[in-house]
């Protein structure tokens, strides 16, 4: 954020700075990959993200 | 690398999460820090934790309180040099699970407060310019299923970025910050139905921001 606001250009910037390779899932095959292999699964997915939410709130 | 000191900022929902934590950074390196919350309670203990700070309620899905906002911020420090459009929220399943109001909401405060705060703080610019940062998020760039409406509207944000630095006068910048997985405030009470506890990993006011594998 620092470096945004001090920054003499504009700036698009991941943080943390690897997750700059989630830009690959904008690019037309990787889309495609992700609608063949995710589709099937969000239901699943979905479930999980619940699950995790659980532990979540669980104490530790 | 410039200098923040004396930079008056304003950041929205900066009373929890990736905002307090940013307001507290700005205001230890010299700027002058507005931040703005819904809730009352969580504004003043976001104060009484950033004592250099400045702080005002305000709904951002309002427009007469965004209207506020940005006249009391620009008469409180007499300009505004950076606004950070931070304030956001999330609901996590697909989008036929949602209601209306969910649906409705969520595009208020993640896109369209958005929009239209960084329309009202432009003309407070001036010649001299400014920054605009917008929280987006990776999942703008990988939309996924529990989070199909939050990483549209965060799509949103980015393409809004995106075309304004091309609209813009020069001297107005404007950034993007699409954090990865991040456990904030909405995402634990959205999974789970409260508040993060203290034993679990969050945006820490010690600490570096700390990852789960969901998206904030």
């Amino acid at each position: 954020m620092k470096k945004c606001l001090t920054a003499r250009v504009s700036r698009t910037v991941a943080v943390p700075r690897w997750w700059e390779v989630a830009r690959l899932g904008s690019w037309a095959p990787v889309t495609r990959l992700l609608d063949v292999v995710v589709a099937p699964a969000s239901t699943a997915i979905v479930r999980l993200a619940r699950r995790y939410g659980r532990s979540l709130g669980s104490p530790s | 690398m410039r200098s923040l000191a004396g930079t008056v900022v304003l950041i929205t929902g900066g009373t929890a999460g990736i905002g307090r934590t940013t307001a507290r950074l700005l205001a230890r390196n010299g700027a002058h820090v507005a931040i703005c919350g819904r809730d009352q309670e969580r504004l003043d203990a976001a104060l009484r934790e950033i004592p250099r700070a400045w702080g005002m309620c305000c709904d951002v899905t309002v427009p007469a309180d965004r209207e506020r906002l940005v006249r009391a911020v620009a008469e409180r420090f007499g300009r505004i040099d950076a606004l950070v459009n931070n304030a956001g929220q999330g609901r996590v399943g697909k989008l036929g699970d949602l209601t209306g109001d969910q649906v409705s909401t969520l595009v208020d405060v993640n896109f369209t407060a958005v929009a239209d705060l960084t329309r009202l703080v432009l003309p407070a610019f001036g010649a001299r310019g400014g920054h605009v940062v917008m929280m987006s998020s990776v999942s703008a760039w990988v939309p996924i299923p529990p989070l199909s409406l939050y990483s549209a509207t965060k799509a949103g944000v980015l393409g809004l970025a995106l075309g304004l630095r091309r609209e813009v006068p020069r001297g107005v910048r404007v950034h993007v910050v699409c954090p990865g997985p991040i456990r904030t405030e909405w995402l634990s009470r959205e999974l789970n139905g409260r508040r993060p506890s203290t034993s679990h990993r969050t945006v820490s006011p010690q600490g570096p921001i700390r990852g789960t594998w969901l998206v904030r």
